[in-house]
């Protein structure tokens, strides 16, 4: 099956980690996983994140996790720009004075959203309101 | 069945991004031809409702926007008729024509799309 999980949840949220949890296992199990991260859900995506050291860093995971199965981290880029997130590219367009996107996270635009969303067979939510 | 794609608005107009950034994948939608229908719910019925003084919040206005619907074919427009009353909002009210969805239809309406986005 094709799983495209539209994450909203920001990292605060217990949604998060469960789109998390779900990817982990739908993977294990050999289905195909796409994660949209849109709304407060592009935080994860941000590299300076740097949680208490009791706590996990659920950006880290998501990079194993992408690695060790080859899938795409997906970064709506209006999302992420109007919530201080941006690769070197975008902040040289936009004349911002650094960039934080974390290694393995690719901002893209609503188009593959709905590309992913027309290929999916499930779709999850993961909302964080 | 319908094989429309179904977006919920439930948040007022400038009550974080949501409402705008489910527009804006609506739109997204709609200009790939996918023929989406959007519900207006809860708290989302004020993003309806004119005038909005979205300038004083450093935003774009969500309901001129809305206005652009028509632009992208998108003609499904709904909303919760109790979510209006409880609010005692009427459909007089609202600058978008919108139809209106009782609670008892609900289900059935919800139903008829092959896949809900409500962020």
């Amino acid at each position: 099956m094709i799983f495209v999980l539209l994450i909203t949840a920001p990292v605060s949220h217990s949604n998060a980690w469960h789109s998390y949890y779900f990817a982990q296992a739908a993977l294990k199990q050999g289905h195909t996983v796409r994660t949209f991260f849109y709304g407060d859900g592009v935080q994860v995506a941000n590299c300076l994140l740097s949680p208490a050291q009791d706590a996990l860093n659920l950006s880290q995971l998501w990079q194993k996790l992408a690695q060790e199965y080859q899938f795409e981290l997906a970064v709506c880029v209006a999302a992420a720009l109007r919530r201080g997130i941006t690769d070197a590219d975008n902040a040289k367009r936009h004349q911002l004075q650094g960039h934080n996107l974390a290694q393995g996270f690719n901002l893209t635009g609503l188009g593959t959203l709905t590309e992913w969303l027309l290929s999916a067979d499930r779709t999850f939510s993961f909302v964080g309101s | 069945m319908s094989q429309a794609p179904l977006f919920i608005q439930h948040q007022a107009p400038y009550a974080g991004y949501n409402a705008q950034e489910t527009l804006d994948a609506l739109l997204v939608m709609a200009a790939f031809g996918q023929n989406p229908s959007v519900l207006f719910q809860g708290d989302g019925v004020w993003q309806l409702v004119g005038t909005q003084e979205a300038t004083a919040l450093g935003r774009a206005s969500v309901l001129a926007q809305l206005h652009a619907l028509s632009l992208y074919d998108v003609e499904n427009v709904f909303v919760d008729f109790d979510s209006l009353i409880q609010r005692q909002l009427s459909l007089d009210d609202l600058a978008i024509t919108a139809k209106a969805i009782s609670h008892s239809e609900m289900a059935k309406f919800i139903n008829q799309h092959t896949f809900i986005i409500r962020l």
